[in-house]
C-alpha cells in the first residue's frame, strides 16, 4: 500500500520523527482557515501517490490566506501526473539551511535492506543516482543483524564529521529503521530532511514523508490498514479483492481467469500477439472449487469492458473437473452476449472436458487454439479489439 | 543425479495434519519420495497413515534423520517454521505459502544463508526430480526423467514447459519453482551452480517473467561461470508499466526497468537462447541437444 504524505507524517510523528507542521484540507475554504490559523506564509502540497509532484506543479507557496485559497482552487481542479488532487496538506514554510535525503528500502537485488543517504536532498533521488552517483551513500544492512552504529559512519564522513548534525541524524536513522521494520515497509523516505536554525540551534526536521507498506503484512498492520484510502484502487480490483481474488484491471475486451499469475500473464502476451486486448485478469490461485469459480465469474462480469471470458487452466493442485463444474454452474449469471472460451490442461483434464462438452461448451487443450477461437468470436462481434 | 532432491532425500512435512499437508504428504509418498516424518505442534505421537508426527522439527529430525523439509504452513507462521527447520539443521527447506510478508522472507533468506541451509520459495509448487522424488504439490504425471533442468518463477508455466517437453520425448533432471515473490530463498543464480555440477543435466531452462532483474543477474553469471547451454522464456511482454501482475514480484517499473523486452535483450547479449513462445521451447532444446551431441 502506498500512503499519502499526511498519513506517513502521522506515522513518523507517532514514532518520534519531527516533521514540519501540517494540516490536511479537502476544500479551498478549509485551506483558507488553516492558513489563517497558522498566521504565516504556507506551503500547499497536493496529496497524490506519485513522485515528482513539485516539478509537475503540485506544490505552491502562499504569503497569506487569500492567496492560499486561490492557489488551492487551482490545485483542486488539477491533475498531477494523471492523479486528481482531492486533498492538500497546508504546511508552514520553513527557512531551510540545507537539504538531505534519507530513505530505507528493501533491496530486491541483493536481498538486504538498503539505507540511502545524500547531502543533496530535495531532488529526485533516481535522477541524482544517475547523474551524480558519487553523491549517494548506500549502505546494505543484513536484516538479521539490523541497523548498527558502524553502518552510519559513512554518513558522519559525508557531513564533514559535524557532530551536532550527525548525532541528530543518527537518531532519525534509527527511528526510521524502526518504522521500516515495525510497519512492514517496502520503502520509507524523508526528502528533504531539512537542517533549520531556531534561536541559534540547528535542528533536523522532516519536510516530507513517504511510506509504502507490504500488502502481505496487512493482517498485522491495523494502524496502516485503517489509514489507507482504498479509493485509490480500481473498482473491479476492489470487487475482486472482497471476493478473495487478486484481480487486475487493464484496458481491453477479454477477461482472463486462470489458476495462477504466470499463465494469466502468458495468456495476456499471446492475446496481444493476436492483437487482442485484455480487460482484466483474475487469478483463482491453486485448488479452486466450483463455488470459487462461480464467485470469480461474478467478479469479472461486473467489468463493463468484458466481451469474452477466457479460462486458462493448467491444473496442478487445481483439478480441471472442479473448474469445469464451476463454469457450467455459472452459465446463468453470464450475459448471453459474453462467450466463454476454455482451455483445460493438467490434473483431471478428461473429466473436465467431458463436463464442458456435455453442457455444450468447447474446451481446448492448447492455449493458442483457445485464443484463435477468441479471434474468431471477436471478428464476429465486430467490436474494437 | 538431479539436483537438490533425489533417492537420498528424507523428507519432513511441516504442517502435515492440515488438509493440504496430509493430502500432499500422501501424494509425495506415492510418487516415491521418502517421507519420514511430519510436524504439527500438539500432535506428537499421532500418525498420518504410517508417517509419525512430532511436535517439533528437531525431534522429528533426531528420530528420522531427515535432511529436507517442506512447509505446508500458512504465511503468518512461515517465518517461525523456516527458522525452526534451519536451527534443527535441515539442509533443504521448501516453503510453498503464497503471501508471506516480505520482511519475513528477507529475514529468513539471510538467516538461512548464514546457516548453510538452502531455502526454496516461497510461493512455489516445490521441486521435482522426475523418477526420484517430489517435494511439492505439482501434478507429477506431466514430468519424465531426462537431462533438462528447469527453473521457473511461475508454477503454471513450469507445468506447461515440462508437459510440452515430455510430450516431445524430452525428459527433465530437476524442475525447481523458485517462486513468484520478489524475495525468494534461492534465485536463478543461486541454483545455476547446482545444475552446472549435476551430471544428469545437459541444458537449463529459465522461465522468467517481468519484474526485478534476477534473470539478468543469472544470465550474466552464467556467461562467466556456466558451461551448459541456457534457454529462456520471459512472460509479461504485454504487461503495462507500474501494474503488479498477480505475482508480487511481477511489476515493470516506470521507464521500463524489469520489462520483458529489456530482459530478453539482456539475456540474448549474455548468450542465452530466448524463445518467444513457451511452445517453442522443445524445438529450441532439441536443437541444442543435437548440437552438443546428446
Amino acid at each position: 500500500m502506498k500512503f499519502y504524505e499526511y498519513n506517513a507524517r502521522e506515522i513518523f510523528n507517532l514514532e518520534g520523527i519531527v516533521t514540519s507542521e501540517g494540516k490536511v484540507a479537502v476544500s479551498p475554504s478549509e485551506v483558507f482557515e488553516i492558513a489563517k490559523d497558522m498566521n504565516a506564509p504556507v506551503v500547499l502540497k497536493s496529496q497524490v501517490l506519485t513522485g515528482g509532484r513539485g516539478k509537475a506543479g503540485g506544490i505552491k507557496f502562499a504569503n497569506n490566506p487569500e492567496e492560499a485559497q486561490k492557489f488551492a482552487s487551482e490545485l483542486f481542479s488539477k491533475k498531477i501526473k494523471g492523479y486528481p488532487v482531492t486533498k492538500i496538506l497546508v504546511s508552514d514554510k520553513v527557512d531551510i539551511k540545507k537539504e538531505y535525503y534519507l530513505g530505507i528500502t528493501i533491496n530486491f537485488q541483493n536481498r538486504k535492506t538498503s539505507l540511502i543517504f545524500s547531502t543533496e536532498g530535495g531532488v529526485d533521488i533516481e535522477e541524482l543516482a544517475e547523474k551524480n552517483p558519487e553523491k549517494i551513500i548506500k549502505i546494505d544492512i543484513d536484516p538479521v543483524i539490523g541497523l548498527q552504529n558502524y553502518h552510519l559512519t559513512p554518513l558522519a564522513r559525508a557531513l564533514g564529521y559535524d557532530k551536532e548534525v550527525f548525532n541528530q541524524l543518527k537518531i532519525i536513522c534509527k527511528k526510521l529503521y524502526l518504522i521500516y521494520e515495525k510497519y512492514d515497509c517496502l520503502l520509507v523516505e524523508i526528502n528533504p530532511l531539512a537542517l533549520i536554525e531556531e534561536e541559534g540551534i540547528r535542528k533536523l526536521i522532516a519536510i516530507d514523508a513517504k511510506l509504502e507498506s507490504d500488502d502481505n503484512a496487512n493482517y498485522r498492520q491495523s494502524t496502516l490498514t485503517e489509514m489507507w484510502d482504498e479509493k485509490t484502487e480500481e473498482k473491479i480490483e476492489l470487487i475482486g479483492k472482497s471476493a478473495g481474488f487478486v484481480t487486475i484491471k487493464l484496458n481491453g475486451v477479454v477477461s482472463i481467469v486462470s489458476n495462477g499469475a504466470g499463465n494469466a500473464i502468458y495468456a495476456l502476451d499471446l492475446l496481444k500477439k493476436y492483437n487482442i486486448s485484455t480487460a482484466n485478469i483474475l487469478d483463482l490461485s491453486g485448488g479452486a472449487t466450483p463455488e470459487k469459480v462461480q464467485k470469480a465469474v461474478n467478479v469479472v462480469i461486473q467489468d463493463e469492458d468484458v466481451k469474452v471470458i477466457l479460462f486458462n487452466v493448467f491444473g496442478g493442485i487445481t483439478r480441471c473437473d472442479e473448474i469445469a463444474k464451476g463454469i457450467v454452474q455459472s452459465v446463468q449469471s453470464i450475459p448471453s452476449n459474453i462467450p466463454v472460451v476454455c482451455r483445460l490442461q493438467g490434473t483431471n483434464r478428461e473429466k473436465g472436458i467431458k463436463i464442458l462438452n456435455d453442457a455444450g461448451f468447447q474446451a481446448f487443450m492448447y492455449l493458442e487454439d483457445a485464443i484463435k477461437k477468441i479471434v474468431e468470436l471477436i471478428d464476429k462481434q465486430g467490436d474494437v479489439k | 543425479m538431479s539436483i537438490l532432491i533425489n533417492n537420498n532425500t528424507k523428507l519432513i512435512v511441516q504442517g502435515i495434519t492440515g488438509r493440504e499437508g496430509t493430502f500432499h504428504a500422501r501424494l509425495m509418498k506415492k510418487y516415491g519420495t521418502n517421507v519420514v516424518a511430519g510436524v504439527t505442534p500438539g500432535k506428537a505421537g499421532t500418525y498420518v497413515d504410517d508417517i509419525p508426527v512430532f511436535d517439533t522439527v528437531l525431534e522429528a529430525k533426531i528420530e528420522s534423520g531427515a535432511n529436507t523439509s517442506i512447509l505446508f504452513v500458512p504465511p503468518r507462521f512461515t517465518r517461525d517454521a523456516i527458522i525452526e527447520a534451519c536451527e534443527a539443521g535441515i539442509e533443504l527447506i521448501v516453503t510453498i505459502a503464497e503471501g508471506v510478508p516480505l520482511q519475513d522472507m528477507l529475514y529468513c533468506t539471510n538467516y538461512c544463508k548464514k546457516s548453510n541451509s538452502i531455502l526454496v520459495g516461497p510461493n512455489t509448487p516445490g521441486i521435482i526430480s522426475p523418477g526420484k522424488a517430489k517435494v511439492g504439490f505439482m501434478a507429477d504425471m506431466i514430468y519424465s526423467e531426462g537431462s533438462i533442468g528447469i527453473m521457473s518463477r511461475s508454477a503454471t508455466l513450469s507445468y506447461e514447459t515440462a508437459n510440452n517437453l515430455t510430450n516431445e520425448g524430452i525428459g527433465q533432471s530437476t524442475v525447481v519453482g523458485v517462486g513468484g515473490d520478489p524475495i525468494c530463498g534461492s534465485t536463478f543464480q543461486d541454483l545455476l551452480p547446482f545444475f552446472e555440477q549435476d551430471e544428469q543435466t545437459k541444458a537449463i531452462i529459465i522461465i522468467g517473467e517481468i519484474g526485478g532483474n534476477n534473470e539478468e543477474i543469472a544470465a550474466e553469471y552464467a556467461r562467466k561461470n556456466i558451461s551448459k547451454p541456457l534457454v529462456a522464456f520471459i512472460a509479461g511482454e504485454a504487461a503495462p508499466e507500474g501494474k503488479r501482475m498477480g505475482h508480487a514480484g511481477a511489476i515493470v517499473s516506470p521507464g521500463g526497468a524489469g520489462g520483458a523486452r529489456n530482459k530478453k535483450e539482456n539475456l540474448k547479449a549474455n548468450g542465452v537462447t530466448v524463445v518467444e513462445k513457451l511452445t517453442d521451447i522443445p524445438d529450441a532444446v532439441s536443437t541444442i541437444l543435437n548440437k552438443i551431441g546428446d
